[in-house]
């Protein structure tokens, strides 16, 4: 009995030692398993994300000229904040902070520590660091801070209303700030600086846009007027080198401009331009067969539209050639040719080169053309000399370098793209027409009795048109007290490579003259002699203007 | 024989304990240094960027432009450039002024 009760025991300690050793074989094995499972996948950097997300701002990617010189960074700087819940004494914290945050953050201050039950405030956002510093010395309970990027925007007011601006948490709410949210999204800011995303690269350049601004406040100062804007651009590729609206604004500071500053008149405001649109009048006329260059047309007569007349140029039944007629920019032989063609044909082509319809850029919508809902007679004739039809300049711009290209459309960018093969290239006016046009732009700078003449650039040989356009009044009439004058502009005229648009919003008279002539012309000049060499095209030694020049 | 597995497996369990201890403790070291050491290159980030920030904002065009022109110097005229070429080499021949 014994000797079977002796055996079962054996058997049982057996079993337990075989379940024993089971036991380490499952716990070793497990172990063999997770190291080398650990060793296998192991971090081959040695960089740990230690980073804590902050979830009240983002990072941004660089804004970069085509040079490569930053318009815009993310820098950190560090925000005080709050736990009230954890202030052991509310007016001690109120008493140690108040003479060093800022007047308008330090009133806020007593409120907002009032709700014992809130976990976190804002006491004062993105201050200097040695602020932070002192702040973090005085070793106050439940006061602290964390790091935010903060927008800088080192080039200052340059194409500040190009870039934009961002709000408070650095979201783009304008411009270029805005387009990047869109294209390549937000992203939370994290403690380590530096938003590792390749950077915006725009086709802006910062030397030539601080030459056209210099120049236009020069042109501002010299001639009184309130504003200006100017805009360059690649004829080909719609590439804007530069792009200005005066007065400027600081992208650093939105509020004060976001709802009521300086609004951006190249891209934000419609204008009749007056007479630069007689280029897109002659080129339909020429595009659509009804003139040749060397037509010659009744400007003598004038032309009676209702109340309206519109004088001719001579005695009546006088005839000018259509070359002659860009190139002195008459008003009735612009509107003959805009005749022949008819209601359908001229709102057909304005809408072919753009002029009709909304127009996008990266920095935001361009301001929607206003022309008139019934083309009647009196559209035909005043729209034919940039009249009657208001439209954003930067739109204009885009037209006009389609009409000098070759007669391929442009659509103006402020970002770089991949140049779009000929093929591809949608035409707009027949190489034929923009032949013609660019050789009497040329004509009205060089003739001596072209209205742009004053345009003629030492050493650049300038194709251009100038515009004179009276200002609606408050009451939107017109009392012929304040004008819009404009020059647009091609060079070099035998293969333009740049277009250069001026625009000054109500020039005071000079020696009796407020024509764009006398004003936008010779500004013109200045910025092209200035910026040319700048965008890598310089005066050829045979190209000197002939004679004096104005 | 079964005693003598039991103490191997016993020691051995002691020595694993023992060598993952050491290096769990030998990790947490790394990582202290690790994080001391991204510390120090978020720190520096930020001065790079600031750094970067500043030399932007002393080399705008404004303040350049204002100091060139408090020594004298002006925008280069079209006539202080020459081309190694007779003829601008961006043009090809001249648009005729006129109508033929």
């Amino acid at each position: 009995m014994n000797r079977g009760r002796t055996h079962v025991s054996e058997r049982s300690a057996a079993l337990r030692i075989v379940l024993v050793c089971l036991g380490l074989l499952v716990a070793f094995g497990a172990i063999t398993i997770q190291l080398g499972r650990l060793a296998w996948q192991a971090q081959t950097s040695g960089r740990l994300n230690l980073s804590t997300p902050n979830s009240e701002s983002f990072s941004r990617p660089d804004i970069l000229d085509r040079d490569g010189n930053v318009l815009a960074r993310d820098i950190m700087l560090p925000s005080i904040t709050a736990n009230p819940s954890r202030i052991l004494d509310v007016k001690e914290v109120i008493d140690s902070l108040t003479p060093l945050l800022p007047p308008v953050d330090a009133k806020r201050l007593p409120g907002n520590l009032a709700d014992r039950s809130r976990r976190f405030i804002w006491v004062s956002r993105k201050v200097s660091t040695a602020l932070a510093e002192k702040i973090h010395n005085l070793g106050l309970p439940g006061v602290g801070y964390r790091w935010e990027t903060k927008r800088t925007y080192p080039a200052g007011r340059v194409a500040g209303h190009v870039i934009g601006a961002v709000d408070a948490n650095s979201a783009g709410i304008r411009g270029l700030e805005r387009h990047m949210d869109v294209v390549i999204g937000l992203r939370l800011a994290r403690y380590e600086n530096g938003d590792l995303r390749p950077p915006l690269r725009t086709t802006l350049s910062i030397a030539a846009q601080h030459a056209l601004e210099d120049e236009l406040k020069a042109a501002m100062a010299k001639f009184s007027a309130p504003a200006a804007s100017g805009v360059i651009m690649d004829v080909t590729s719609g590439e804007i080198a530069a792009a200005v609206s005066l007065p400027s604004v600081d992208p650093a500071f939105p509020e004060h401009w976001i709802s009521r500053g300086p609004i951006d008149r190249l891209t934000r405001g419609t204008y009749e331009l007056g007479s630069i649109f007689k280029i897109v009048t002659v080129a339909m006329g020429l595009d659509l067969n009804l003139v040749t260059p060397h037509t010659r047309i009744d400007v003598g007569t004038p032309i009676r539209l209702g109340r309206f007349t519109i004088k001719g140029s001579g005695s009546p039944g006088a005839e000018m050639s259509v070359h002659d007629i860009l190139v002195r920019s008459i008003n009735t032989g612009t509107a003959a040719i805009a005749r022949r063609a008819g209601p359908e044909r001229q709102r057909a082509f304005l809408a072919r080169v753009g002029l009709l319809s909304r127009m996008e850029t990266e920095a935001g919508a361009v301001k929607r053309p206003m022309y008139p809902k019934t083309w009647g007679e009196a559209a035909i004739v005043t729209v034919s000399y940039g009249h009657g039809i208001a439209v954003a300049p930067i739109q204009f711009a885009s037209a006009a370098a389609s009409l000098v290209n070759g007669g391929f459309t442009v659509t103006p960018t402020f970002i770089r793209r991949v140049a779009m093969p000929p093929e591809a290239r949608k035409r707009v006016v027949s190489e034929q027409t923009s032949r013609a046009i660019l050789a009497m732009m040329r004509a009205s700078v060089t003739s001596r009795v072209g209205t742009s003449r004053k345009a003629r650039a030492r050493g650049y040989r300038v194709a251009g048109k100038t515009g004179t356009a009276d200002l609606p009044n408050r009451t939107r009439g017109y009392d012929g007290r304040a004008v819009v004058t404009s020059f647009v502009g091609a060079f070099p005229s035998d293969r333009p490579r740049f277009l250069v648009m001026v625009t000054l919003y109500d020039p005071k008279p000079i020696r009796g003259s407020r024509v764009a002539g006398d004003n936008a012309a010779p500004t013109a000049r200045r910025v092209i002699e200035r910026v040319a060499p700048i965008l890598g095209v310089f005066p050829g030694q045979s190209t000197r203007p002939r004679g004096r020049t104005h | 024989m079964l005693r003598f597995v039991t103490l191997v497996s016993i020691a051995t369990t002691f020595l694993t304990a023992f060598v993952l201890y050491a290096t769990n403790y030998q990790t947490r070291a790394l990582e202290h240094e690790l994080e001391a050491a991204q510390r120090r290159l978020d720190a520096l980030s930020r001065e790079v960027a600031t750094l970067r920030a500043e030399r932007a904002f002393l080399a705008r065009p404004s303040r350049i432009s204002k100091a060139a022109r408090a020594l004298g110097m002006r925008p280069a005229a079209g006539a202080q450039y020459r081309t190694s070429t007779p003829r601008n080499r961006e043009s090809g021949p001249e648009v005729p002024d006129e109508p033929r």
